[in-house]
């Protein structure tokens, strides 16, 4: 009987310390279960974003200098000479008048006047000589003259003549033509650093239609098409046009992007349609609602496989014989288009170049090759789209018939940006990429947000934190006037923000229900929890009996010495 | 101060304010004017096409038809091979089946061969995957993938969008493997809205149940098509008994019925095309969806979706104020030394200019997917075995 007893308890202790071992194993992994099937997410800095998004982190500024120098030799005949002190402080009055009448609490372009040297009042060596450098910091030369006048010259300075010398006049000229300078810029960044959300979705820049993306590189691909063989075209002298026209340009460019150029020559490139003949001029035409299907898309190879840089084309097409001239009008007995040529919103440029045939005859020794002479029109005009393309904005245009004295803007002889053109280009694409790289910063945020399942991977997080550093640094540069160190930086904050939000491990996990994870799991736990927790059940249950066995026991444990005793006495 | 000086001030100031006003609004009507004409069109600059057949095998002939109809139609309404992504198992030109090899056709006629000597299938055979398709979308594609494979597209891009294949109730089967859900979709479309990777998408579908694939998406102006409503199959048109099997599905035969008909020039709405749309034609029930669409329908041309129609701008010689500049009254004469020195400033603002590196390298690998996932399976493994032991050391003592 003890034997038998022991044994059993000690096969009773061997089944639980099983059951218990199995329960520990199914206790302790399912934590490390859990730990290790959960999704990597590296934290991302939110209320940083969040921060940025109202720009609370740093109010970009466009802080702008503009030194005063007045003419010292005129001495005035009705006695006083204006001080210049009173010109800068008046000026610098007017402004914020202005800006408050316009409901606007702080200038973004925060133009400063500055007290500068004055000057002899002749335009001479010394001056032209000592032109700022510094993107950003203009100088105002202002003269007296017998007619109000202000001129832009190219390297940073304006010249302002005014046709009364005194000090009311000389402040209603150097507002009025700072306005007229950057006012429309003003007007531009507000709209571009406008994060309201209502509008940010919608919004669009109208100028922005035509002008490309800002991206760090461009290609640019030139390519000559020839309507047939017969118009005797076999090559073009390209390459010295681009080294003559288009290198100032690329050169001064090159602050804000680089490009990369290539160019080609397709022959038997045919027009999908056959242009509208005009005999009495013995022209062949093209109206303008035919220019958007003037790229033959199917058959002229245009895209280039060889980088992934945003690209533009600019298109020069040389019609056949039968075709030519090919002119742009709108009818016949219309005026011709003056250059020949259109521009395609963020694509490139097309010009049509007819060859006059008698003349090629004649006097050149190769009229089979379109030389520099023949291409020098048509890269003046590329130029002009590629200023346009590139979001080069032109200050004449914008400000041509609004002033009341004439102002007058110097413009480079090679169609490069001037400097006053490339700060203000600075300035804009700088605050386009601070915006850019901020929207997808956040938008990247909502996502990670919103996908619990997504994989958030460590360099995801270094890029986005990089990124709004980078962002900082711009803002700060900006608002010490480091224009193109603001603009590089913002240049560092849009790459490395596109490269997390275009990672490729950001592809969420498709979509995964609650419903499928339901049905992974079930085959395996169902069939694994029944026989533990019936084993489980069992257990407990023997237990209880047992104690209820042992209760028992000690209950009838006096009964049974009793017992015993009753044996003995027997 | 002065009275007068006060109303100078004043006078000054208005005149600054309207000289303001006045500039911003001339430009303004000048790029308006430009656009006047693109203001009832979508304002979209270029137009890609994603067209993308998801069955393989030699009896789903006909969506390899369906795809390559789309591609040419498109091609030939003026969308570059660049701007088009053709997703395609092209399985059957090739086939040993197919009687008349290299060679698609979708009509029993035979007057078309639509596989032609210019088609450029993007992503090919094993390549159209799901993953491969939301990456497209989305632009996650990997870093060394070529540009004929990336979605290049901008916010100012309008996209077509034509899947075919066959489907069920909110997913659609890609090649026998796996399958893309509507909620995918939408989540695909959603973070190219977040990105600004589209101005208008037309999203086409032709498959069973076609209508469920476009419920799920919710990103703003998305226009979808489909060509059969929840629990309704959609048929095929007709098939060739020299080629043996169906050639091209209904939806898409009497859509190309339509679009054959439009040229480059062509003012056709959508509304034309949908007007088209009749049940005893498709035997099935054809949907639009276009609540997330902001123009309406007949005003939206065909061409702005399956044609490549660009805005243009006449470009005119600035001679005008080349002279102006030369021309400069008081200044002209003053400094015969006075000349623009272009070299001169781009030097000077070449000086400033940063060296900077596009490359960045990212030599982080410690949360390497792979290897989580690895360790997700030894956990799971070894949980398994344990669990697998403990059941059975259990069942045994039970």
């Amino acid at each position: 009987m003890p034997t038998d007893r022991d044994s059993m308890a000690a096969n009773d202790n061997t089944r639980r310390m099983v059951i218990l071992s199995v329960w520990a194993v199914v206790l302790l992994g399912l934590p490390l279960w859990w730990k290790t099937t959960r999704v990597y997410r590296a934290e991302l800095p939110y209320d940083s974003i969040d921060q940025w998004n109202q720009w609370k982190a740093c109010q970009p500024k466009f802080p702008i200098r503009v030194n005063l120098h007045l003419s010292e030799t005129e001495q005035q005949q009705s006695g006083r000479n204006p001080e210049l002190s009173d010109v800068t402080q008046g000026v610098t009055r007017r402004f914020q008048e202005l800006n408050t009448a316009n409901g606007v609490k702080e200038s973004l372009l925060a133009i400063e006047f500055i007290a500068g040297k004055p000057w002899t009042g002749s335009i001479n060596k010394d001056i032209t000589e000592h032109t700022s450098t510094v993107p950003g910091t203009y100088d105002f030369y202002i003269s007296p003259s017998n007619v109000t006048h202000a001129s832009i010259r190219s390297q940073r300075q304006g010249f302002i003549q005014v046709q009364s010398w005194n000090t009311d006049h000389i402040i209603d000229t150097i507002v009025e033509t700072s306005s007229a300078v950057f006012g429309s810029e003003e007007r531009t960044i507000r709209q571009l650093l406008d994060t309201n959300e209502d509008t940010q979705g919608v919004r669009k820049v109208h100028d922005q239609l035509k002008t490309v993306k800002y991206a760090p590189g461009y290609q640019l691909t030139f390519s000559l098409f020839s309507g047939d063989a017969s118009n005797g075209v076999r090559e073009w002298k390209m390459q010295e046009v681009i080294h003559a026209y288009l290198a100032p340009f690329i050169k001064t460019m090159s602050t804000v992007s680089k490009f990369t150029i290539e160019s080609q020559i397709q022959h038997y490139a045919s027009l999908a349609f056959t242009p509208q003949m005009d005999y009495s001029s013995q022209e062949h035409y093209l109206t303008p609602d035919a220019l958007p299907n003037f790229i033959n898309a199917a058959e002229w190879s245009l895209a280039s496989t060889v980088s992934s840089l945003p690209s533009l084309n600019f298109l020069t097409y040389v019609p056949k014989p039968s075709e030519s001239p090919l002119v742009i009008k709108t009818g016949p007995g219309a005026s011709k288009s003056s250059t020949n040529s259109f521009l395609i919103p963020r694509w490139g440029g097309v010009a049509i170049l007819n060859r006059d045939i008698d003349r090629t005859k004649r006097s050149e020794e190769h009229p089979e090759v379109i030389t520099v002479q023949d291409l020098e029109p048509v890269m003046r005009v590329f130029l002009t789209q590629l200023r346009d393309l590139m979001g080069v904005t032109d200050l004449s245009t914008t400000t041509q018939s609004s002033s009341s004295f004439p102002i007058v803007f110097h413009k480079s002889l090679n169609e490069a940006p001037t400097t006053w053109e490339l700060d203000n280009l600075l300035r804009r694409r700088s605050a386009e990429n601070l915006v850019d790289s901020l929207a997808t910063i956040s938008s990247l945020a909502r996502l990670v947000r919103k996908t619990p399942n997504m994989v958030v991977l460590d360099h995801i997080q270094k890029d986005v934190t990089e990124a709004l550093r980078d962002i900082g640094r711009s803002c700060e540069h900006l608002s010490r006037q480091e224009y193109v160190e603001a603009l590089a930086a913002s240049r560092d904050g849009l790459v490395k923000s596109e490269t997390a939000f275009f990672d490729p491990t950001m592809v969420s996990m498709l979509y995964f229900p609650d419903e499928h994870k339901y049905a992974i799991y079930m085959p395996l736990f169902v069939p694994i929890s029944v026989p533990l927790l019936m084993s489980l059940l069992r257990e407990v249950k023997r237990l209880k009996e047992k104690k209820k066995q042992a209760q028992m026991d000690k209950d009838s444990q006096g009964h049974d010495d009793h017992d015993i005793q009753h044996d003995k006495q027997e | 101060m002065k009275p007068t000086s006060i109303l100078r001030y004043i006078t000054a100031s208005v005149c600054i304010a309207t000289t303001l006003a006045i500039s911003v609004t001339t430009n303004k009507d000048d790029v308006e004017g430009f656009f006047a004409k693109s203001k009832s069109q979508s304002g979209h600059t270029n137009n890609w096409a994603v067209l993308v057949c998801t069955s393989r095998f030699w009896f789903n002939y006909r969506h390899i038809a369906n795809t390559l109809s789309m591609y040419r139609t498109v091609k030939r309404l003026g969308i570059p091979d660049s701007n088009i992504i053709m997703m395609l198992a092209d399985d059957v030109a090739c086939n040993s089946r197919n009687i008349f090899p290299a060679t698609v056709y979708n009509n029993r006629g035979r007057h078309l061969d639509l596989y032609g000597e210019n088609v450029e299938v993007d992503y090919r055979g094993y390549e159209v995957t799901v993953e491969n398709f939301i990456r497209l979308l989305t632009g996650r594609v990997a870093k060394e993938t070529p540009r004929s494979k990336r979605l290049m597209t901008d916010d100012q891009s309008n996209i077509l969008i034509f899947m075919t294949g066959h489907g069920g109730e909110e997913f659609l089967k890609f090649q026998d493997a796996e399958e893309i859900s509507a909620y995918d979709l939408g989540d695909a479309f959603q973070q190219m809205y977040e990105k600004k990777r589209y101005n208008e998408i037309l999203f086409m579908i032709d498959t069973c149940q076609a209508n469920t694939m476009y419920t799920q998406i919710h990103s703003p102006n998305i226009l979808a098509t489909g060509s059969s409503k929840l629990n309704e199959s959609s048929y095929s048109h007709h098939d060739d008994p020299d080629i043996g099997v169906a050639v091209i599905d209904r939806f898409t035969y009497y859509i190309l019925e339509v679009l054959e008909k439009v040229n480059m020039q062509s003012k056709a709405t959508l509304k034309d095309l949908f007007d088209t749309y009749d049940y005893n034609l498709l035997q099935s029930t054809p949907g639009v969806r276009d609540d997330l669409f902001d123009r309406p329908l007949d005003e939206v041309l065909l061409t702005d979706f399956f044609g490549n129609v660009q805005n243009v701008e006449l470009t005119e010689s600035k001679e005008v104020n080349n002279s102006l500049t030369e021309a400069d009254p008081a200044l002209v004469d003053s400094d015969p030394m006075f000349i623009e020195d272009p070299q001169a400033e781009t030097t000077s603002s070449l000086k400033q200019s940063v060296p900077w590196s596009q490359e960045q390298s990212h030599t982080f690998e410690i949360g390497n997917p792979d290897q989580s996932q690895t360790w997700r399976f030894v956990a799971f493994a070894v949980l398994s075995v344990a669990m697998g032991g403990a059941l059975f050391a259990g069942s045994s003592l039970v």
